[in-house]
């Protein structure tokens, strides 16, 4: 087995939101048109997703320890068995590190400001639907 | 594979080993401590011990304890805490907590909802039922963004430093 780990990044709860707030973020900026104010608050909301998405870009070439970037996620002050993340301004990337399969996955991006009730209904949701009985498991 | 009769030393890295002399005494390990590695450790005061196993090698963090005295003596080392999290079965950390009662947790914990949504997730994951992308679909991803974002934000930069817009 190699000994470096390898990245895999969930499609629909870290990439997808990954692409949908970066674009949101820029139709922001498109829209702030003339004021100033606007187009200043936008420009700053892009540019902490910028250094975010760097942030996640350079942690998925550490292929030696990515854990060692990580921060422990807790839950009640216990971590979450496997559950880590990194936090850049106010956004979080959570990851799950399987240390016996040297496996680091990306699994879930959000910002401080999110609904994450709405997140996780979406969430639910989706879970319903791929366990549905016309679904079969492990379907797209 | 290292020959068994050579040092098998498990502290390679940033913190400096030194060698351990450990001896029986009936039923307890006393350790003899050199002064370059007990640092502040003092015999007159109490101290506390925790076993950080690593799957059958251990081991012992030591650290001073808290002595009852009256409230006007407490030092600051009474309001200090080492946390020890483990975070996976071959990982701690381990971390200095200044004024446990003014650090905030908030800023540590998962907000809740975050990790309703974790668990949600990680249960798909263990269930093989959500889909991964490997690294190539993430720099495809975040390239586009940079394509797509080239133009609107330096237009966005050039609108803040004229000074006709309001």
């Amino acid at each position: 087995m190699s000994s470096e780990w390898s990245f895999r990044f969930a499609e629909k709860t870290f990439l997808q939101v990954l692409e949908e707030r970066g674009r949101s973020l820029l139709q922001q900026l498109q829209g702030a048109a003339d004021n100033i104010s606007d187009t200043e608050m936008a420009v700053g909301a892009w540019e902490a997703f910028d250094a975010f998405k760097e942030r996640i870009l350079k942690h998925s070439g550490n292929k030696t320890d990515p854990g060692a970037e990580l921060e422990p996620a807790l839950e009640s002050g216990q971590p979450m068995p496997g559950c880590f993340y990194f936090k850049v301004g106010g956004w979080r990337a959570y990851y799950h590190l399987d240390e016996s399969e040297l496996v680091c996955s990306g699994i879930y991006i959000c910002h401080d400001d999110d609904d994450q009730e709405e997140a996780l209904s979406i969430v639910l949701e989706d879970a319903r639907k791929t366990m549905s009985p016309d679904k079969p498991r492990g379907a797209g | 594979m290292r020959d068994r009769k050579t040092d098998h030393s498990t502290i390679i890295g940033d913190v400096v080993g030194e060698p351990v002399t450990l001896n029986r005494k009936g039923n307890a390990l006393t350790v003899s401590l050199r002064k370059s590695l007990r640092g502040k450790l003092s015999a007159d005061r109490r101290g506390y011990g925790a076993n950080l196993d690593f799957g059958g090698v251990s081991c012992v963090l030591v650290a001073p304890g808290h002595i009852a005295k009256a409230e006007e003596e407490t030092s600051e080392e009474d309001t200090v805490h080492i946390r020890v999290l483990r975070i996976s079965a071959r990982k701690y950390i381990v971390e200095l907590e200044e004024n446990d009662d003014e650090f905030d947790m908030t800023e540590r914990s998962t907000d809740n909802n975050i990790s309703k949504v974790l668990h949600a997730i990680d249960e798909k994951r263990r269930e093989g039922s959500l889909d991964f992308a490997d690294r190539d679909v993430l720099e495809d991803a975040l390239s586009r963004l940079d394509d797509e974002g080239e133009g609107i934000v330096s237009e966005a930069r050039k609108r803040l430093h004229e000074p006709s817009v309001k």
